[in-house]
């Protein structure tokens, strides 16, 4: 007959004394174990030596949590929740600053926003591309004012292009731009027109 | 008055039993624990881990001290720190007023199911 020794049961709690670092472990691991061990033999019945067990394995991911927490520094209670709620808050921002920018991102690729330049624009009328390309996105594009007309309460801004074709925007009202001035724009690609001289793009706005 | 809101909210509840259990004469771990689950007739049951990380905070207050005991040297002793009365005392005073105008209040009389 084979006789194995049982463990003790405070060589489990030995084990479990690992979780906490290394420096709390070092001075306090093996009086900590003392004390579990005296905690468990002044307990005359298996009730008691189970609420002590039951006692120690609940309260020991909080007690080693706070020790990580504090990272063996002198810091009171009321620093610690701060410090809790710090963590808090920075988490929360970077969940919403996620958020926001998913959430733009979705908005974007929803309703298919086009990143373009004036001369891609311009190439497209010319090639009889544009409408395939854009006919069902929003423009946004930059673009420097290279002339401004006025009149009947709209505002016809020519962007420049380093092609031969030149992208007009129509803005529904007066706008207050300069000639040079560079300025970020938004259309409907639907709206374009094909005029000799370029692009018109109608219903445009300031992004 | 932040001083005041400061210096009370030094000792954490487990921190203040320690501290009166360790007010009659030192102790090690496991009579400490006993101390507090007495003192507070069995509604404090400290676990090990709960015991040590608040000795260590105490310890680094100076508000309690290791002692040496050659006899038994598997256990670490604890006592008071002449700090560590003070702090003692002066929440005790603090709980004492705190007492005294809960009296005067008649708290303790109140029927808050008139207020339901």
């Amino acid at each position: 007959m084979r006789h194995t020794a049982r463990p003790k049961p405070s060589s489990l709690y030995a084990t479990l004394v690992r979780i906490y670092p290394q420096s709390f472990r070092t001075h306090y691991g093996t009086t900590m174990v003392q004390t579990f061990d005296d905690l468990l033999d002044s307990e005359a019945t298996k009730i008691g030596r189970l609420k002590v067990w039951v006692r120690t394995l609940t309260d020991l991911p909080f007690s080693a949590g706070k020790e990580y927490v504090t990272n063996g520094k002198d810091i009171t209670m009321n620093k610690t929740i701060k410090l809790i709620l710090g963590a808090a808050v920075l988490a929360i921002f970077i969940v919403g600053a996620g958020s926001y920018w998913a959430g733009n991102l979705h908005a974007r690729q929803s309703i298919g926003i086009e990143h373009v330049t004036a001369s891609q624009l311009g190439d497209a009328m010319q090639q009889d591309n544009f409408f395939s390309s854009y006919g069902s996105a929003a423009l946004l594009f930059k673009g420097m004012v290279y002339s401004i007309k006025t009149g009947n309460n709209v505002t016809l801004v020519t962007f420049a292009t380093n092609r031969p074709f030149n992208v007009v925007c129509q803005f529904p009202a007066n706008l207050s731009v300069k000639t040079g001035q560079t300025i970020s724009v938004i259309a409907p690609g639907g709206s374009a027109e094909r005029q000799k001289s370029g692009v018109l793009l109608h219903n445009c706005s300031l992004n | 008055m932040y001083r005041m809101k400061k210096q009370y909210n030094q000792l954490p509840q487990v921190a203040f039993s320690i501290l009166l259990a360790l007010s009659l004469k030192e102790r090690h771990g496991y009579e400490v624990i006993k101390q507090v689950t007495d003192d507070s007739n069995g509604k404090i049951n400290l676990s090990p881990g709960a015991l040590y990380t608040s000795i260590k905070q105490l310890l680094e207050q100076k508000l309690i001290e290791e002692v040496k005991h050659d006899d038994d040297t598997r256990r670490r002793y604890y006592r008071l720190t002449k700090n560590g009365k003070a702090a003692l005392n002066a929440e005790v005073d603090y709980y004492q007023n705190s007492v005294t105008l809960a009296r005067q209040r008649q708290v303790l009389e109140i029927n808050y199911a008139s207020y339901c």
